[in-house]
């Protein structure tokens, strides 16, 4: 199906559906095509709504093995909690357990389905997992700087020490 | 990361850093050993990863489903809800710390 569309009050077309998507069509766009009783909103041709991001709606599916989700799932914020295990077990605990607090608080929230509260919490995990992870990072270079001018002048065969 | 691991052995290097918890505080934190029992789990040897750092070990199940429903996450947002269930992200947490308390009453943990 071919459109024309009015750009700046002109006509233009008609363009395919590929060669709409290259055209600067809003939903306000008027366009028309063969069929058409008037000029309509490109917003409102249904047809036209994978031009302006629109999801296409899920998939019917009667299968109930399919995987697919629900479409009515929202999408999770971040809760960290992998990150912030990670944190904990490798390299800065105090920071790590923060972050699983606030991993535990946003699977709450999102539970109840407060989900503002619930992007805030997240937020605030991201916040404690980046400030553990760079703590770490720079805590293990100047270990490592200091090591290295420290073996250097000690007896490197003294092992008596215990790793994290 | 993983290469590094393998090859130098925390034990024996002394480019792995100790635990700064257990240096101030002379209390092995939920963490300690781990760098140790990554080292063992690389070498296979699940019996000292386990002796190393109980914890990392069995975390590791958890961890890697955690991981694989994140990579989804906006694809699967039910799977991602599913493995972030708050029982499971709480009790992760009281595991943490009771593993961090037990680990120091009983040295054979």
């Amino acid at each position: 199906m071919e459109y024309y569309i009015l750009i700046d009050g002109k006509t233009e077309g008609p363009f395919s559906l590929e060669k709409l998507k290259e055209m600067p069509v809003t939903p306000q766009t008027k366009v028309w095509r063969q069929g058409m009783p008037e000029w309509i909103p490109a917003g409102e041709v249904g047809e036209l709504n994978f031009l302006f991001g629109t999801p296409p709606p899920a998939p019917v599916e009667n299968n109930s093995n399919h995987e697919a989700e629900p479409a009515s799932v929202k999408i999770a914020p971040r809760t960290w909690l992998v990150e912030s295990i990670l944190i904990t077990v490798l390299c800065c605990l105090p920071f790590g357990i923060v972050g699983i607090v606030y991993a535990s608080k946003v699977s709450s929230l999102l539970k109840l389905g407060r989900y503002d509260e619930a992007m805030a919490a997240s937020k605030e995990a991201g916040k404690w997992v980046k400030i553990g992870f760079f703590t770490g990072l720079i805590g293990i270079i100047l270990y490592m700087i200091t090591v290295y001018f420290f073996i250097s002048v000690s007896d490197p065969s003294d092992l008596s020490y215990i790793n994290v | 990361m993983c290469l590094v691991f393998y090859i130098l052995d925390p034990n024996e290097c002394r480019l792995f850093p100790r635990c700064p918890f257990l240096s101030l505080t002379g209390w092995e934190c939920p963490g300690c050993g781990s760098q140790r029992a990554l080292h063992s789990l690389l070498h296979l040897h699940f019996a000292d990863a386990l002796r190393y750092n109980a914890l990392l070990v069995l975390s590791i199940p958890y961890i890697g489903l955690l991981l694989w429903a994140e990579a989804f996450r906006t694809r699967r947002p039910g799977l991602y809800l599913r493995v972030h269930k708050p029982i499971y992200v709480w009790g992760y947490l009281v595991a943490v710390i009771l593993w961090g308390v037990a680990r120091n009453f009983f040295p054979n943990l």
